[in-house]
C-alpha cells in the first residue's frame, strides 16, 4: 500500500514538473520561430499568434492578481471604517473627530473611490446635522465614486454620490429645511440646485415645499445669494 | 464616440453621430482623450499589466494604414521586439540598432521606434496598439445607421 502511494506521488510530481517544462519549452520554441528570419511571414504566423495568446493570458492573470490584492486592501479599510462608525454611536464626544476623519477620506482624491464611497456611506449613516450638511455641501465636488448601471436616473445617482446617500434619510425630516438653507448661502450651479429642489420637494410634497420656500423668502431680506437660490428652487419645483 | 442607431432622441429613424477621440500620449501615468480628425490615426499604446521595463515608443501612421489592432512583444533572449496584427497576417521583427537599446520597424503604413530607458525591458513586456481609419471623424451627423466595426 505504501509503495503504491509513493509511486503515485512520484508520478504526480513528475507530471507536474513535466507539464511546467512543456509549457515553458513551447513558449521558447514559438519565440525562436517568430525570430527566425529564414521563415516567411505566413510561416511565422501560427507561432506569433500562440505567443500573443500566451502573453495575453499572462497579462490577464497578473491583472486578476493585482485586483485581488486591491480588493483585500479595500476590504480591510472597509472593516476599519465599519469599526469607526460603530464607535461613533457609543461615544458621542468622539463623533466630531470620527466625522472629521471620514470627511477627510471622502474628500481625498488620492484614495481609491471604493473607500471614498464607503466613507460617504458611513457619514450618511451617522445622520447628524453636520453629516447631512457635509453631504449637501459636496453634492457637486464628490462625484462619480460608483459607476452607474444603466439608464438616465441611475446615471444621475451614480454621478452624484452624496445625493444618492442623502435620499433615504429625507422623508418627513423637517429639520432638514434649515440645514438646506444654510448651504444655500453659497453660490450653487444648476445641477446642485436641481438636486436640492428634488430633496426639498421630497421631504414632504410639492405644496409644502413651496410654502416652506415662501416662508423663508419672507424672512430673508438681505442675503441675495440665498434669495436667488430659493427663487430658482421654487421655479424648478413648479416646473415638475 | 459613436451612437449607433437612434436612442432616446428618436424612435423612428436610424441615425448616427460620430465624433472620434483618441488616447494621447501618457504624461505622469495619465492620458487625455483628444479630437481625432486624421484619416488614419492611433490611440497611444497601452502597456500590458506587468510591463516591467522602462522606455519610450513613438509611432507615425500614414493615411494608407487601415483599422487594425497590433500587439508588440519583447523577447529577452533575442533582445528584440516583434509586432503582430489582429489575425497574425502581418507580423514583423524589429530592426535592432547596434547599441542594442533601440529598435524600429516599418510596415502596414506604420513606423514604430522603441527606445530603452533606465530599466531594461523584460521577457514578454507588451504594448497594445489600435489604428483607426475613417473619413468624417468629427461631427458627422446623418440619417442611416453606421457600422463601426468596418472601415467606413
Amino acid at each position: 500500500m505504501k509503495i503504491n502511494k509513493i509511486i503515485v506521488g512520484t508520478l504526480f510530481v513528475f507530471c507536474c514538473f513535466n507539464v511546467g517544462l512543456t509549457q515553458d519549452d513551447s513558449l521558447k520554441y514559438w519565440k525562436k520561430q517568430v525570430f527566425d528570419t529564414s521563415l516567411t511571414m505566413e510561416q511565422r504566423r501560427p507561432f506569433a499568434l500562440k505567443w500573443r495568446n500566451a502573453v495575453k493570458q499572462q497579462g490577464q492573470k497578473e491583472a486578476q492578481r493585482i485586483q485581488k490584492e486591491q480588493n483585500k486592501i479595500i476590504e480591510s479599510q472597509r472593516r476599519a471604517l465599519d469599526s469607526l462608525s460603530f464607535l461613533s454611536a457609543y461615544f458621542k464626544k468622539m463623533n466630531d473627530s470620527i466625522l472629521m476623519s471620514l470627511k477627510a477620506m471622502a474628500l481625498d482624491t488620492a484614495i481609491q473611490k471604493e473607500i471614498r464611497y464607503c466613507s460617504l456611506e458611513k457619514i450618511a449613516s451617522i445622520n447628524t446635522p453636520e453629516a447631512f450638511s457635509f453631504l449637501l455641501d459636496n453634492l457637486n465636488t464628490i462625484t462619480w465614486l460608483n459607476e452607474p448601471i444603466s439608464g438616465a436616473e441611475d446615471e444621475f445617482h451614480g454621478g452624484f454620490s452624496c445625493f444618492k446617500l442623502i435620499l433615504p434619510n429625507i422623508q418627513h425630516n423637517w429639520k432638514l429645511y434649515p440645514l438646506i438653507n444654510l448651504t444655500l448661502h453659497l453660490v450653487k450651479n444648476e445641477e446642485e440646485l436641481d438636486a436640492i429642489a428634488f430633496i426639498y420637494k421630497n421631504i414632504t410634497n410639492k405644496n409644502i415645499a413651496l410654502q416652506a420656500i415662501e416662508f423663508y423668502l419672507d424672512q430673508e431680506q438681505e442675503n441675495q445669494i440665498l434669495i436667488n437660490n430659493l427663487t430658482k428652487i421654487k421655479e424648478l419645483i413648479n416646473q415638475n | 464616440m459613436i451612437i449607433v442607431r437612434g436612442s432616446r432622441g428618436s424612435n423612428k429613424f436610424d441615425w448616427h453621430c460620430s465624433y472620434n477621440l483618441r488616447r494621447d500620449a501618457f504624461l505622469n501615468s495619465n492620458s487625455k482623450l483628444v479630437e481625432d480628425n486624421s484619416i488614419s490615426s492611433y490611440s497611444f499604446p497601452n502597456k500590458q499589466t506587468g510591463f516591467r521595463g522602462n522606455g519610450s515608443i513613438s509611432i507615425s501612421v500614414s493615411p494608407s494604414s487601415s483599422t487594425n489592432y497590433y500587439t508588440i512583444m519583447y523577447a529577452k533572449l533575442e533582445n528584440n521586439w516583434t509586432i503582430i496584427d489582429e489575425n497574425g497576417e502581418f507580423n514583423k521583427i524589429f530592426s535592432r540598432n547596434t547599441n542594442g537599446t533601440s529598435w524600429s520597424v516599418n510596415g502596414n503604413g506604420l513606423t514604430i521606434q522603441i527606445l530603452q530607458g533606465n530599466v531594461a525591458f523584460e521577457e514578454n513586456d507588451t504594448w497594445h496598439l489600435t489604428v483607426f481609419k475613417s473619413n468624417n471623424k468629427l461631427n458627422e451627423i446623418n440619417l442611416s445607421p453606421i457600422d463601426v466595426t468596418i472601415n467606413p
